[in-house]
């Protein structure tokens, strides 16, 4: 891979992205059903376990800043472990890949393509990844600001034209389910959404133009999506209320659907989707270009070669894996599967705080001697 | 190269050519209705026949129905192309009839399952009954104001509703909403033929001064557990809207004396307040209103006449809400949402899960109502003629 370098607001479009792509059929009809219309309470609650999470990944950023999160562990473990977590780092991330991709998938054949056989719809979808993977990490910062664009025009205007149709009695009662419900739809939210930003360790923080202001960067998106997910959950419960929202999948969809721009633009909720399209192919393609990245530091091939091997050891897999998992739609649309999900993506909180914890032991241990 | 050969083959597959469909082939639905017969559900379409209006007005009837049974909603859908070669698009339709015999609990449920799947349909088309007409007969009239019938009763519900106070546009959303939520029942808005089913399907009575039969809005109407219809007069209807704040036009007539008196509602806000310790709710409203009609004796321009009339519309307004509440309470169905209220505000005060709101709850509660009326315009008139 070549040497790249990203401006502060590139990253942090990078993030949001990231941070939207688990929303859509994952995270927002788990944390109504779960937590019912208490689901503000425990919005708050999820900012503050949050920002342990950043905190974490504060901590793996700033260490050794010069190297992304492969060549860290590589510093800080023996090199035969350092490459067992390399490869199950890299495995949970290609597994957030195809979570992302089969939500993307199952979405589009639910609401669109209802006739079309999901093994088009996901070779399809596949192309654009597969074309974004040919590049390196700064093409997709320029595709992440497209997409963060396009959405937030898109969930700004989406939230003015409902005003119309929310009813803030909707959102009572705030406290109608017990602490354990609000406590499960919390860490989970918190985990879930935050997790696949450490993906993004894939960038050396000393590729960041200025740095020096990149965690308040990072921070600030965290913060602007946070209330994105607030403003997206607010207008869902007040169309839809929560009975009803919670019958749905994809509720954020559903609650497009009585959209009614200036009362002469209406059925534009297929235009709209176009957010969540945008997010969950970018992150898709992003998670799968970590994926690469470990090729090109366990190979040190050249690009040409990388490209190829990337294709084949990679999308073969992934695109096989995406449709053999089609048909278990059912099984995966169930609330507990998130649970899985959870189990899986904290494998790589659980690497991460290794590296901090080992690599601040090793420096002290080093400074001593 | 590669990346171009990518590029563009890339263009080729995002057409969206694959499995499409002409629009010859597509059959749009403008309306439809569900009547349940034994074991079977009979569903009945209304769609659209593509045809020119000339300068001779429309020579072919726009509409066209058709019918299917099945056991199922789906099944009795797709029976109808074992005669009809197209496709159903339901994306444009203006409303759905749900005839008295679905009304049982487990049949609604399954038509509010093959609606809220469908993934093509919208969530804002309306929701009707009709309860002393066959819902194929409704959907077969034709309407002299609109090429589209469909289109012409749904802008009636809406108008009525907005201008007149004594209707409700019920959208399928809010028909969730209700079926779905405790402590309220949903209330339809109801139709019915009048007159000669045939004659109003056909055409030529389109070309008379006065059709001989026509599609009506006839009142409101809620359904207890068991399927018996509860019908809503004008004032109850308006007393509903009120309290609902479903009005922006309400027109709403009072006495002075032997005379009588009419206001245009501009704006009005009714608010629910809880007292549940005393088992009492608040009914808090304001409304702003125009005199649109005075034949009072009284001159208008003194201001304690004024007064007074604003204090009869006020008690008016109070007779309506209050109507529409006692026969609530006397049916045993909530349908204003007394208990919806009392669930999003005081949910320890009733356990919706356990207990019968609509027997055991809402018998209980009393309702103190104040009505602040503003009657700030007189319309063209100073006074009174």
């Amino acid at each position: 891979m070549r040497k790249y370098s990203l401006s502060n607001i590139s990253f942090s479009f990078i993030l949001i992205a990231i941070l939207h792509s688990s929303l859509l059929g994952i995270l927002l009809p788990f944390m109504l059903h779960e937590a019912k219309t208490s689901v503000f309470m425990s919005l708050v609650y999820s900012f503050f376990i949050g920002l342990i999470v950043l905190f974490i990944y504060f901590k793996i950023f700033e260490f050794e800043p010069d190297k992304n999160i492969f060549e860290k562990m590589e510093v800080v473990f023996p090199k035969w472990l350092a490459k067992t977590l390399q490869f199950i780092f890299a495995l949970v991330v290609f597994l957030i890949a195809l979570v992302t991709f089969f939500r993307l998938t199952t979405f589009i054949s639910s609401q669109f393509l209802v006739n079309t056989p999901n093994v088009i719809i996901a070779g399809i979808l596949i192309i654009p990844i597969m074309y974004s993977l040919m590049y390196d990490f700064d093409v997709m910062a320029r595709m992440a600001t497209v997409c963060v664009f396009i959405g937030t025009l898109m969930v700004i205007s989406n939230c003015f034209f409902l005003i119309g149709n929310m009813d803030f009695d909707n959102l009572k009662p705030i406290l109608n389910n017990d602490f354990v419900h609000m406590a499960r739809s919390s860490i989970s939210f918190s985990l879930v959404y935050l997790i696949p930003i450490f993906s993004t360790l894939a960038i050396p923080k000393n590729n960041i133009i200025d740095n020096s202001k990149t965690k308040k960067y990072i921070f600030v998106s965290y913060v602007i999506s946070f209330l994105a997910v607030c403003f997206i959950i607010f207008a869902i419960l007040s169309v839809l209320g929560i009975h009803v929202s919670t019958l749905y999948t994809y509720p954020s969809y559903m609650t497009l659907k009585v959209l009614n721009v200036l009362n002469f633009i209406k059925n534009v909720e297929h235009l709209n989707a176009i957010i969540w399209l945008l997010y969950m192919t970018f992150s898709t393609g992003f998670y799968l270009l970590v994926v690469k990245l470990l090729f090109h530091q366990t190979f040190s091939l050249n690009l040409k070669k990388i490209n190829i091997l990337s294709l084949c050891f990679i999308l073969a897999p992934f695109i096989v894996t995406a449709i053999f998992a089609l048909p278990y739609e059912n099984y995966m649309n169930k609330y507990s599967a998130i649970y899985v999900l959870l189990g899986v993506e904290s494998i790589i909180l659980v690497i991460s705080i290794l590296v901090i914890l080992i690599g601040k032991v090793k420096k002290k241990v080093s400074y001593s001697n | 190269m590669k990346k171009i050969i990518l590029l563009v083959f890339m263009c080729f597959v995002c057409t969206g050519c694959f499995d499409y469909q002409e629009l010859g082939e597509l059959g749009i639905i403008s309306a439809m209705s569900i009547v349940k017969n034994e074991d079977n559900f009979r569903v009945d379409i209304q769609l659209i026949n593509i045809i020119e209006s000339g300068d001779h007005g429309v020579v072919e009837s726009p509409v066209t129905v058709v019918s299917g049974e099945g056991p199922t909603v789906f099944d009795a859908v797709r029976s109808m192309n074992l005669r009809i070669s197209k496709s159903f698009f339901p994306a444009n339709m203006a409303y759905l009839i749900v005839d008295k015999s679905v009304l049982e609990e487990n049949d609604l449920r399954e038509v509010m399952d093959f609606f809220a799947r469908h993934t093509k349909l919208s969530l804002n088309f309306l929701v009707i009954t009709t309860t002393d007409s066959d819902p194929s007969d409704v959907m077969a009239s034709l309407s002299e104001f609109n090429i589209n019938a469909a289109t012409n009763m749904a802008e009636v519900i809406r108008l009525s509703e907005k201008r007149y106070g004594a209707s409700y546009s019920l959208t399928f959303l809010e028909y969730l909403k209700d079926y779905f939520e405790p402590g309220i029942t949903p209330v339809y808005p109801n139709i019915y033929m009048h007159g000669d089913a045939e004659i109003s399907e056909d055409i030529d009575d389109l070309k008379k001064t006065e059709t001989e039969s026509y599609i009506e809005l006839k009142d409101l109407v809620t359904f207890d557990k068991q399927g018996n219809a509860i019908h809503l007069g004008v004032d109850e209807s308006m007393g509903y809207n009120f309290l609902k704040n479903h009005v922006t036009n309400a027109t709403v007539t009072s006495t002075c004396g032997d005379e009588y008196f009419t206001v245009e509602t501009l704006s009005s806000k009714f608010k629910f307040e809880d007292d549940l310790k005393n088992n009492k709710i608040k009914i808090i409203a304001d409304i702003d209103g125009e005199i649109s009609f005075y034949g009072c004796k009284e001159d208008l321009n003194e201001s304690k006449v004024l007064k007074d009339v604003t204090t009869s519309f006020e008690n008016k307004v109070k007779e309506n809400v209050l109507s529409t509440l006692n026969l609530a309470k006397q049916s045993q169905v909530d349908f204003v949402g007394v208990g919806n209220f009392i669930y999003k505000n005081n949910t320890k005060y009733f356990d919706f899960d356990k207990n019968d709101w609509d027997k055991e709850g809402l018998s209980k509660i009393d309702f103190d109502i104040e009505i602040n009326a503003n009657l700030y315009k007189q319309g063209n008139l100073k006074g009174d003629i």
